[in-house]
């Protein structure tokens, strides 16, 4: 198998996952807000290809790739979906706050660039006690809105900190238009600004792709410095919940279509994987729709 | 020795007993009030770390750090600096043991310094207090004095919870010597009372205690360790007096009069408070006088409370102002210097 193979197979696995996720939904036994990344899987298939890197990955509430690509573990996704106790945080946080910290996936925080600096603390160690981790800050552009991306990229740069900034340019903030909310469609021109290397690079072409993801891990571990990537994608899905995100808010049904014909895994979509994914997924849904349905919760409110 | 150079030396000591000890701060060389070690002054100087004004960004960023290994301390100038990284605190910071399972702690200390005085005004002289001890995983120490101070370092050490201290700038000037706080075997009274009032409660009740009034003054640099000794002077006394240092609106010492009275405490009277009024602190002397707490309405409150002894108060109190005769009000002492 070829690397790119390897990329396509975990990708669909991802895939195949998510789309029993958001087609059990309706059960209505997952009691929290799910934010899934249909549409945005190569990216994270690739970095599972360099895990000869220990990673820290501090990302946002859309935690699902990466929870899935550095731990796996279904059963407890599935049961932290039902807040259940056998769950990633023992039921107690749900779908924004999944995370493997023994994995190397820190932590999922739901405010928009709160958890970035988190990553700059890690690549802080890192750097002092002599550890070789790569600091990973993940977000979207949304929140290159917030004030905390520019002060954690000065801060990164004037302390030399090893750390990768992750930017996943889905082009929504929920169902607002990036045209709307920015007038660069750029995200790379914030790291200009603090003097960090950069990088732009889509997932429409795996390739390339796969070649940036390397570089970047490549600069940080020998430069020890950050660097930004940022990844060019969309999510097919709507920002919060199962629903094929075709005309919501600033989205066009044209624009959804335009979007779905260029995707790259649709296309080259391992159907294997993608199944197994899906039945692995959907038998764990299946177990725990069936001990949610007997929990009491029901009452007054 | 005064109180900054106390906690220059704890600093010193921790950073050189400690190779992963940080602290970081704006304006290293400016020494943060002589209250932190200059890099000549420890063993490893790279322990020194200047940062940007970004409190946000520096608040993640010593959160994440010491999630992995580094123990950091961390200096904001001003209190309202620390509001740029609220989000941090109460997001990240306070909640990391919680979110991670208890797989994850962040322990570290966050040092703000409350101004008052001197033209500091509405956006230089806040404390917070009710706000910081709102958010659920900060351990909140509002010192007086240096047994207050000792027990922020000694708690650091032993606490895997961010550790924040709000540093009356009025209490660093103080000698090491002074003390605070006030026991008696029958007191008339009780003030509670933290930070820079306790300074203040404890010279009126040791003044009181010449003319025959017992006033016992509970000094609480951590609010919940204080609240069974206040109980325990007030089943004595049955009269509160309580002072917040920022507005007794929503203010600690409404919540330790709830914490009282759901205890069963019977109040021999009403109890009072003392804080400043809910609005912004004028820069002008004359009015910030009026603003903030001070030994006047001390007095005034302990009348209301103990009016069967106003006359030893008014003695005490005539004798307070004779000693306080061609002070400034906007500085602690004569030796506080401007700029700050």
């Amino acid at each position: 198998m070829t690397v790119e193979t390897d990329i396509i197979s975990h990708a669909s696995w991802l895939r195949g996952v998510q789309t029993a996720i958001a087609d059990s939904y309706s059960r209505q036994l997952m009691r929290c807000p799910v934010h899934l990344s249909i549409g945005q899987e190569l990216l994270w298939a690739s970095i599972k290809q360099y895990s000869s890197y220990e990673f820290k990955i501090f990302s946002s509430h859309r935690g699902h790739l990466p929870y899935l690509t550095l731990d796996g573990d279904l059963l407890a996704y599935v049961a932290e979906l039902h807040l259940h106790e056998d769950g990633t945080s023992s039921g107690n946080l749900g779908s924004m706050h999944l995370k493997s910290p023994s994995k190397g996936h820190i932590t999922s925080v739901p405010i928009v660039g709160s958890s970035i600096p988190l990553a700059l603390g890690a690549a802080y160690a890192a750097k002092h006690l002599s550890e070789s981790w790569i600091s990973v800050a993940h977000f979207g552009d949304g929140a290159c809105e917030e004030g905390i991306l520019h002060e954690s990229l000065n801060l990164a740069a004037v302390k030399n900190l090893p750390v990768l900034f992750l930017c996943e340019n889905n082009r929504y903030s929920c169902t607002t238009s990036l045209t709307a909310r920015q007038p660069s469609a750029c995200m790379a021109r914030f790291a200009a600004a603090a003097t960090v290397q950069s990088d732009s690079v889509s997932t429409s072409n795996l390739r390339d792709l796969h070649s940036s993801v390397g570089k970047a891990l490549s600069y940080i571990s020998s430069s020890q410095l950050p660097f930004f990537l940022e990844v060019e994608c969309y999510r097919l899905v709507e920002h919060c919940g199962p629903s094929i995100d075709k005309q919501m808010g600033d989205r066009t049904f044209q624009e959804f279509s335009n979007a779905l014909a260029c995707d790259l895994l649709s296309h080259s979509l391992d159907q294997a994987s993608y199944d197994r994914g899906y039945s692995d997924c959907l038998q764990f849904v299946d177990y725990y729709t069936h001990i949610n349905l007997s929990r009491k919760v029901k009452g007054f409110s | 020795m005064i109180n900054s150079s106390l906690i220059k030396a704890s600093l010193t000591t921790l950073l050189d007993g400690d190779p992963s000890a940080r602290l970081f701060c704006e304006g290293l060389k400016d020494g943060f009030y002589q209250t932190i070690p200059l890099a000549s002054d420890i063993l490893r100087p790279d322990q020194l770390e200047e940062l940007p004004i970004s409190e946000a960004a520096a608040i993640g960023m010593v959160t994440g750090a010491s999630m992995f290994g580094i123990k950091p301390i961390i200096c904001f100038q001003r209190v309202e600096f620390g509001l740029l990284a609220l989000d941090q605190l109460v997001t990240n910071a306070s909640k990391t043991k919680y979110l991670s399972g208890g797989k994850l702690t962040s322990p570290f200390l966050l040092r703000m310094v409350i101004g008052r005085g001197w033209g500091q005004g509405p956006c230089h002289s806040q404390s917070f207090e009710s706000l910081w001890h709102s958010i659920p995983g900060l351990r909140v120490f509002m010192p007086a004095c240096s047994s207050d101070y000792n027990d922020v370092f000694n708690q650091i050490a032993l606490t895997d919870s961010p550790v924040i201290t709000l540093e009356h700038r009025w209490t660093h000037g103080i000698p090491i010597e002074t003390t605070v706080g006030c026991k008696h075997s029958i007191p008339d009274a009780t003030i509670f009372s933290y930070s820079y009032n306790s300074i203040i409660a404890t010279r009126v009740s040791r003044l009181l205690s010449q003319h025959g009034v017992n006033v016992d003054v509970v000094n609480s640099p951590h609010f919940l360790s204080a609240i069974e000794t206040v109980r325990d002077s007030l089943l004595l006394s049955g009269r509160l007096l309580a002072m917040d240092l920022g507005p007794s609106f929503l203010g600690l010492s409404g919540e330790l009069i709830t914490q009282m009275v759901e205890q069963g405490i019977v109040f021999k009277c009403k109890p009072l408070r003392i804080g400043t009024p809910f609005e912004p602190a004028s820069a002008c002397p004359e009015k910030a006088q009026l603003h903030f707490p001070t030994a006047s309405n001390l007095f005034d409150s302990l009348e209301a409370l103990l009016p069967h002894l106003s006359d030893q108060i008014t003695r005490a109190r005539s004798v307070f102002q004779q000693s306080c005769m061609g002070q400034y009000s906007d500085v602690p002492g004569d030796f506080f210097k401007g700029p700050f």
